[in-house]
């Protein structure tokens, strides 16, 4: 999740460099040891149940989604510290993953925890060109990115439909895609709430599901589809716990403005999911084939 | 603001929502009327997330109340009826 700055088509390194490159250590000062910086998924867990454990459940979900199995090469667009790569190949055998992300401190956090069977690339998924395809993809909290406000629904839904045909070209036109994306709720239904607004998300622009769905339409089925904004409101309330207790004992570094910035943020997220101003959607998306996909 | 007294009430809290408010907007905190939402006031979104952290302080409950108990009351004297509330059922765990 993001309060990044004015982004580019496709999301600028700048915009995702200012938001994630604050630092590995503060991030893992209060994420859980997955450092998954993205909803938890407590369906089938105890509402109490640790973050750790939740974040796990989502990883696995998202495994599942895409049908993961030994042999497959999977993409993950927006690999972050790359959780759900490992996840992919040490419970589902996966044989390799290929991480996206334009933070730097992420690709190298990246490289240095694992082996060659993950590899990672600073590279903006418009420009990304795979040597071999993938059998299926994996985008989590990455979706939020592409957009910016300056651009209109149609030039928003013209550039996720890329996103769309992307994938389908980087899978030959055969892998699954699980996406786990913020999206907006009832921001506009009903009066305003000054308090939660765009203080969340200053600049970056957020997805309906309807552009989700008009975007992937002739491309890709939506298969399944989850709104889970209660498990985004519990994630950051856990998070902002999480901070506040680590600042406390003096381990979440020395910046007490980010702290505060961060700790501020994920109370109002919290807020927004739980006010469902703001949504948290899980799709999976199948493959229409060649053949029968109609003809644009 | 002082520590609470270990019985504090759904009325005293509202009197701290309404010393705060006339804070913020410099308005006088008899103007400060109980029956108004937050929203009334123009209270943005950071304003209102401090808000929430100093009367967390003030109460020693720390996270515990959640951010939109307070913004989806009807009204300033609702808020504080659901925040004793809060801290009833958190004195109780």
């Amino acid at each position: 999740m993001t309060a990044a700055p004015a982004i580019e088509a496709g999301g600028s390194a700048a915009a995702i460099r200012h938001h994630y490159d604050v630092g590995n250590d503060f991030y893992s000062a209060w994420l859980d040891p997955t450092m998954a910086y993205s909803c938890a998924m407590w369906d089938g867990l105890p509402d109490d149940a640790p973050l750790e454990e939740a974040q796990h459940r989502k990883l696995r979900y998202h495994s599942e989604s895409i049908g993961a199995a030994p042999g497959m090469r999977v993409l993950d667009v927006g690999c972050g510290w790359g959780a759900q790569m490992r996840t992919l190949i040490d419970d589902f055998g996966v044989s390799s993953c290929t991480g996206l992300t334009l933070s730097e401190e992420q690709a190298a956090f990246v490289r240095a925890n694992n082996g060659p069977e993950i590899a990672v690339e600073s590279t903006n998924w418009h420009e990304y060109s795979p040597a071999m395809p993938f059998d299926g993809i994996v985008s989590i909290g990455a979706f939020e990115h592409f957009a910016h406000p300056e651009q209109s629904q149609e030039e928003r839904r013209a550039l996720y439909r890329r996103f769309f045909e992307s994938c389908l070209s980087w899978t030959e036109g055969r892998g699954r895609l699980s996406l786990q994306t913020i999206a907006y709720g009832s921001i506009d239904a009903g009066k305003a709430n000054p308090f939660i607004t765009t203080d969340i998300f200053p600049a970056a622009e957020l997805p309906t599901l309807e552009d989700i769905v008009v975007a992937s339409q002739g491309l890709y089925r939506i298969v399944r589809l989850r709104d889970d904004a209660q498990d985004y409101a519990r994630t950051c309330e856990l998070w902002a716990k999480r901070l506040r207790q680590a600042a406390a004992r003096g381990e979440a570094g020395g910046d007490a403005e980010l702290i505060d910035r961060y700790y501020r943020y994920l109370r109002l997220s919290a807020a927004g999911f739980s006010m469902r101003r703001i949504v948290l959607l899980r799709l999976r998306f199948d493959p229409i084939p060649r053949t029968t996909r109609p003809p644009r | 603001m002082t520590s609470p007294a270990p019985g504090i009430t759904a009325v005293d809290i509202e009197k701290w929502f309404q010393l705060h408010i006339a804070s913020l907007t410099g308005l006088p905190p008899e103007e400060v009327s109980g029956a108004a939402d937050f929203e009334s006031f123009g209270i943005d979104s950071v304003q209102g997330v401090d808000m929430l952290v100093a009367l967390e302080n003030w109460l020693a409950m720390p996270d515990d109340i959640p951010m939109e108990l307070l913004f989806e009351a009807p009204s300033i004297a609702e808020a504080a009826s659901r925040v004793a509330d809060c801290k009833a059922r958190a004195a109780r765990s």
